[in-house]
């Protein structure tokens, strides 16, 4: 054991910064990917915002369920 | 320390929350938003949402506590929040639940379980663990909160208790999710900046990290005796193979915290508040960082307060806390560092809990309206989207009133544990069948409900008759057997997730083998779309 810690602590801050450095590059790297919606399925949800934006304009005007 | 300053600050604090708070409230329109906060929520909310429910005053406090008797053998459950926590969660486990989720219709985790096997009993039953368990871990927040009010501003610990919940229970009950998850990102912004600095101040006040590290390596002989004997030598280095603390830390912390963050249902529902992968990816990023700062500074900063308390004080962190681990940090904050910061912290630590709270609030509530009395006492009934909202905010006051009550019972340095007993609790009922059901198709109903409902009773089981301090405090074995506990040696120091967990995987896996799949139609419509 150094001064500085042993082994498996020293291991466990080099796992932390290896792990943080995974997540960062996996973020950016798939930063735009939309994953499992086909084209189709993103036209449809695009629709649907729509249709979803208009319904919530109407809740509005009716003072919504609170 | 100024009071006057500190209450100002506090009350721009809570005037923001309030706004936010307000802000959800407004945007609110029906049960979906209020569940599950209109499935449309930005990356970065999403995952500071994230990450700030899941570290609450239990992290910071708790275990920031147990880590300055314990030392940095902890940093073992950084990797783990970090690597299972974040990566395997938001990748794995995210994507194919928010898939599923909205496949499913699912809006919330007890549901998610019930459509997914077409089995309403899985969904309450499901629903009522969570109604039964999750108060305790919502008393361990509050009372890391309480106590950090306690020591700071004065306030006794009994009206910080009901103060504190009840102002967290007003935003959560008016806007819903999308309340929380707005009010969660400030705080979690909070959570970042006050322990960044706290990290740097820490490094910095000891002559840098190698100092730091070093002068904590030279105080092993300070090591309290019974906690040397329990297998620590130094507060730099594991503890001994095998032996009782051994266990504690990788049994109880790393793997029953640091596996059960990926059932637990608080954490779940926000894959299904997002609208695509996209959003999912972002946040592994933001959420890795958040984590890695929030929860590496507690676990560093816990054993190096020895050595701050050390030189200022010639004690160690367990004497100046009175030898109550949930005190440690509040009065290392309070002693050891500039007043200026005492008011940032206070708003990490009132962020913190508030962020976990109205999670936890929210999910009993969930549970309560949608689980247990919309599919269970009202299920004959179509009941209106108002009277479900209505159900849902009479769920959380409940859960408000049960937690607050559990807040004032518990006993001293409980945070770290009830903490470590719900996670392990949740990863061991519904770990297994929930990793099956997101991967595989050949998982049956009857498989999911031996799972669950084995997980759930070997945990009982070894909570009233091997774990050593649950068994104590029930005293059902001392009772029956006349020890505290059945077997002797190092397992009752083993956490019962060790148990639980294998045995609810095994029962999941075989006796969805021997029995059929009971529902091909449903179990083909949740998976569209995945792979």
């Amino acid at each position: 054991m150094s001064k500085y810690g042993d082994l498996s602590v020293i291991l466990a801050i080099i796992f932390n910064l290896l792990s943080v450095i995974l997540c960062i590059g996996y973020g950016f790297l798939n930063w735009n990917k939309e994953g499992d919606i086909s084209p189709e399925e993103a036209e449809k949800e695009k629709i649907w915002d729509k249709e979803e934006e208009h319904i919530n304009h109407e809740l509005d005007n009716r003072g919504g369920i609170q | 320390m100024n009071y006057i300053v500190l209450i100002i600050v506090i009350l721009i604090y809570l005037s923001v929350i309030a706004y936010y708070g307000y802000k959800g409230y407004v945007l609110t329109k029906n049960s979906s938003d209020y569940m599950l906060a209109g499935r449309d929520t930005h990356p970065f909310v999403m995952a500071m949402s994230y990450g700030a429910t899941f570290i609450s005053t239990s992290a910071i406090v708790g275990f920031g506590g147990v880590a300055s008797l314990y030392g940095m053998s902890l940093m073992w459950l950084v990797f783990a929040n970090i690597f299972i926590g974040i990566f395997i969660a938001f990748v794995f486990y995210g994507k194919r639940t928010r898939r599923m989720g909205l496949n499913l219709d699912a809006h919330t985790f007890p549901e998610l379980l019930g459509r997914r096997f077409d089995s309403k009993f899985i969904q309450i039953f499901t629903g009522t663990i969570i109604f039964i368990f999750m108060p305790v871990y919502a008393a361990a927040v509050l009372i890391g909160a309480a106590r950090i009010i306690e020591s700071f501003l004065g306030v006794p610990y009994e009206l910080s208790v009901m103060v504190f919940s009840v102002l967290v229970g007003a935003y959560v009950i008016m806007g819903g999710l999308r309340s929380v998850m707005y009010t969660d990102a400030i705080q979690g912004t909070l959570m970042f900046a006050g322990m960044l600095v706290l990290l740097i101040f820490t490094y910095v006040k000891l002559g840098g990290v190698f100092d730091a590290h070093a002068s904590l390596t030279s105080l092993s002989d300070k090591i309290p005796e019974a906690i040397q004997k329990g297998g620590i030598l130094s507060w730099t280095s594991t503890p001994k193979l095998g032996s009782p603390i051994w266990w504690v830390i990788y049994s109880s912390l790393v793997t029953g915290v640091g596996l059960g963050v990926l059932s637990q249902p608080q954490l779940v529902v926000r894959f299904m508040t997002v609208k695509s992968n996209k959003e999912i990816n972002r946040a592994v990023a933001i959420g890795a960082i958040f984590i890695f700062i929030t929860v590496g500074t507690t676990y560093l900063n816990g054993p190096l307060s020895n050595v701050v308390f050390f030189e200022k004080y010639g004690k160690i962190a367990f004497e100046m806390a009175d030898k109550n681990l949930d005190k440690v940090i509040p009065v290392f904050i309070n002693e050891a560092m500039p007043s200026w910061f005492v008011y940032l912290f206070m708003l990490v630590i009132l962020s913190a809990a508030m962020s976990t709270l109205s999670s936890q609030y929210h999910v009993i509530g969930t549970s309560v309206s949608r689980d247990i009395l919309e599919y269970g006492i009202f299920k004959n009934r179509k009941l209106k989207e108002n009277t479900v909202v209505l159900l849902t905010r009479i769920g959380i006051l409940l859960s408000l009133i049960i937690t607050v009550m559990l807040a004032l019972k518990l006993g001293d340095g409980i945070i770290a544990r009830a903490t470590a007993i719900f996670f392990g609790l949740m990863a061991s009922c519904f770990l297994a069948p929930y990793t099956l059901l997101l991967f595989w198709k050949r998982i049956t109903r009857k498989g999911a409900i031996a799972g669950i409902v084995g997980g759930l009773a070997v945990s009982v089981f070894c909570f009233v008759f091997l774990h050593g301090k649950e068994a104590e405090i029930f005293g059902i074995c001392k009772a029956l057997t006349g020890s505290a506990t059945l077997l002797s040696g190092m397992w009752p120091f083993v956490d019962p997730i060790v148990f639980a967990l294998p045995v609810s995987l095994i029962l999941t896996y075989t006796v969805s083998l021997i029995t059929t799949v009971e529902n091909y139609a449903t179990v083909e419509n949740a998976f569209k779309g995945l792979k």
